[in-house]
């Protein structure tokens, strides 16, 4: 009976450890791509100069936004938890809805990649802004970009300034 | 059947009919919840918005909404990107593009002045008989050197205005024009706002409105055609 006992307590807390992994790996192992990656050209704002300019800079100063496409290829899902670049005091993740012709965009903390499956940060939905950019983003130069996700870790991008 | 089954024959179908009745009873009172929520839905959503541009078919392109009758609009002057004062009515003779925005916007506002660009590019000859109107409607943040800026990134002959409250008070509800700030977590903000682009004809009047992501071809199909009017 003693015996039995233990045997008992050992099996469930193996079966609770078992459980407690799939929960955090999604039960599979994602693999993931980033493709196409685009950023829009944007004029850095002085902050030197007009107080205008001044207040202009504090508010955020010149943003920019970043397009790309992820892949997961794996057979568990993933999540993009957060963005860093060299350019850009801050990296935000954004969502735009079109309501009533009524544009709206709204930050988001994660965004899911399904396994299996692509998305698509473009125009139209998700996208990354680059906030408050440190220097002139000229067409034909290139910004980095790590993009970390929960699982599958920080990835290195090189994304090419284009006009579209 | 004997004797002995009738009871059971019975008692199911009683059980069965109120039981019938029961789920009746239950998704009617689904029914109605699900019309009481899509009412207040309804009557949430626009925010007191009302649409009154009236349109009424396809522009030559298939993506624009026709304005009918075109609609006259009120003369208005803001300052442009160069510091000087430019009024509507400056434009009459030409086809114009015209856009409400904001400088920070990184999304929205870039994606359809890079139309407009490819626009003015595709006309050709006739780009001289094309204004790109872009109307900010934060002008606390968007001072005249922002917007010349802004502006400059897509096209120097493009004209940026600096819409102030009371003038787009006035004129905001001919273009059903919605702006709204929302504050983001680290102090700075974001412009909710309308994201049609507008076709104003050579005579002033607004003739096509096209929704948000409108490709520079179609516009451009449109500009011909309405140009080609005698």
């Amino acid at each position: 009976m003693r015996h039995g006992r233990w045997v008992a307590v050992v099996l469930f807390i193996a079966l609770a450890t078992l459980v407690g992994f799939r929960g955090v790996s999604g039960g599979g192992t994602s693999v993931i791509a980033v493709r196409d990656p685009w950023v829009r050209p944007a004029k850095a704002v002085q902050a030197a100069g007009t107080p205008q300019n001044a207040l202009a800079a504090m508010n955020g100063g010149s943003n920019s936004a970043v397009y790309l496409t992820i892949t997961n290829t794996g057979d568990g899902a993933d999540k993009l938890v957060g963005v860093q670049s060299s350019v850009a005091g801050a990296v935000e993740m954004h969502r735009m809805a079109i309501t009533d012709n009524v544009a709206t965009m709204r930050q988001v903390n994660v965004i899911e990649i399904p396994k299996g499956g692509e998305v698509r940060l473009d125009p139209n939905g998700y996208h990354l802004i680059l906030v408050n950019v440190r220097h002139d983003l000229n067409a034909g130069g290139n910004v980095d970009l790590t993009l970390t996700f929960e699982h599958a870790g920080p990835i290195q991008v090189s994304a090419q300034v284009r006009d579209q | 059947m004997t004797a002995d089954n009738a009871p059971l024959t019975i008692a199911p179908t009683r059980r069965g009919r109120r039981l019938l009745w029961g789920l009746l009873a239950l998704v009617a009172v689904a029914l109605a919840l699900l019309g009481i929520l899509s009412l207040l839905e309804s009557r949430r959503e626009p925010s007191g918005r009302r649409t009154t541009i009236v349109t009424n078919g396809v522009s030559p392109s298939g993506q624009g909404s026709q304005v009918t009758p075109p609609r006259p609009l009120d003369d208005f002057t803001l300052t442009s990107q160069t510091g000087t004062p430019v009024a509507l009515h400056e434009l009459r003779g030409k086809a114009v593009l015209l856009f409400f925005g904001f400088t920070n916007c990184p999304n929205i506002c870039p994606t359809t002045l890079s139309e407009f660009r490819s626009v003015k590019r595709g006309l050709g000859a006739d780009a001289e008989k094309l204004a790109v109107v872009f109307v900010s409607v934060d002008p606390e943040q968007d001072t005249i050197e922002r917007l010349r800026q802004y502006v400059g990134t897509f096209d120097p002959g493009f004209i940026g205005l600096r819409g102030d409250q009371a003038t787009l008070a006035k004129i905001g509800p001919q273009y059903d024009l919605y702006y709204q700030r929302q504050p983001l977590g680290d102090g700075t903000y974001t412009v909710d706002h309308t994201a049609i682009s507008y076709l104003i004809d050579p005579s002033g009047k607004l003739r096509t409105i096209y929704p948000y992501g409108t490709p520079a071809a179609a516009l451009t199909t449109d500009i011909r055609a309405l140009l080609a009017q005698p």
